[in-house]
């Protein structure tokens, strides 16, 4: 788990600190880089660049307990940065699900997998990333409003419309 | 879909074992520490260019300086013939000349020694006889001088104007 110690050993530089943080949160970023491009090649580069940002800016963060959510805002910025790369536009979007970010897993899993991108293909990247952080990730509305700079309310009145949207 | 069937989807997701890389601390890190001295180097490049770009400034400024402020030497307290060449500004024929004379210095003139009480002087001249003015000035203070020389056409019109600098400098042999 990220503490607030290990957050303030970060700002200071410590590379074991880092190395530490990079094994703690490398697995969610690269599930959750993945449900966004669906890329295992890219989600390891979008991991790695972000972690070099983190690494650099971390100076810059001023409330620690919005590190989490602060990390997977640097990772939706690459994402959004490489995907408006007209050099990186396509337009075949085929997710070649034998080759993923996740263990050998089983057809089940994998048709769950398909399921999800199914669902959140219809939403855009704020939209996916709002619905993976809170469901994915686990961040509360708080976490989510402080790093996006809006209001809990706000954040829970978008999700919640997000979610409907989904029942339908 | 319903929410308890969308919680399930997510649940079972989060179960899924993710294939970490174990040398993504390491590449980071040298990837950060070959970033840093790239930057130092651009910043280093940065640097000597702004000096560079200063320098090239702060010469071509005092080039500027130096040409600006061109000047003739003289003594104090000794006449000076001072004769300007009007030859290559085409002026008319007939016209007259205003000879104007920074402070402490004064005309000089033997044969009309009330001219030394004059702070300007204004002529008739015909610029097809003549080349140059020419008129004698004494200085009684040191320093540089600037002289206004202006020419007026027939209806009084400014029609040109020169500047003329001469430093005056302590006598030789006199010390001050």
């Amino acid at each position: 788990m990220i503490d607030l110690e290990l957050i303030k050993e970060l700002k200071l530089g410590n590379e074991v600190a880092f190395k530490k943080m990079v094994d703690i949160l490398q697995p969610e970023l690269l599930r959750f880089a993945f449900m966004l491009c669906k890329n295992k090649e890219l989600s390891l580069d979008l991991c790695q660049d972000c972690f070099v940002t983190v690494h650099q800016k971390v100076n810059t963060l001023k409330d620690e307990k919005n590190f989490k959510s602060w990390v997977f805002k640097v990772l939706k910025n690459k994402y959004l940065d490489y995907s408006k790369s007209p050099k990186n536009a396509t337009t075949e979007d085929i997710v070649d699900w034998e080759n993923t970010v996740f263990e050998q897993s089983s057809e089940d899993k994998l048709y769950a997998l398909q399921k999800l991108e199914k669902i959140l293909s219809q939403f855009d990247t704020d939209e996916k990333e709002l619905i993976l952080l809170v469901n994915l990730q686990g961040l509360s509305f708080r976490e989510i409003a402080e790093s996006w700079n809006m209001s809990e309310n706000s954040i829970k009145t978008r999700y919640y419309r997000l979610i409907k949207k989904i029942e339908k | 879909m319903e929410e308890k069937e969308l919680n399930k989807l997510f649940n079972e997701i989060r179960s899924l074992q993710i294939k970490s890389d174990p040398y993504m601390s390491t590449r980071v890190l040298a990837q950060t520490k070959s970033l840093t001295s790239v930057n130092k180097w651009n910043y280093l490049w940065k640097f000597i260019a702004g000096v560079s770009f200063t320098c090239c400034i702060a010469l071509f400024s005092y080039i500027q300086l130096q040409k600006n402020s061109t000047y003739f030497v003289a003594e104090v307290e000794t006449p000076q013939l001072v004769k300007v060449d009007i030859a290559d500004l085409n002026l008319p024929s007939d016209l007259e000349v205003e000879i104007v004379l920074p402070e402490g210095v004064s005309f000089h003139s033997n044969t009309y020694a009330e001219l030394d009480r004059l702070q300007s002087l204004r002529l008739e001249i015909d610029s097809n006889a003549i080349k140059h003015i020419p008129f004698v000035v004494k200085s009684e203070i040191k320093g540089l001088k600037k002289f206004q020389i202006k020419f007026y056409d027939k209806s009084n019109k400014l029609i040109h104007s020169k500047e003329l600098s001469i430093k005056f400098s302590e006598k030789q042999g006199v010390k001050s």
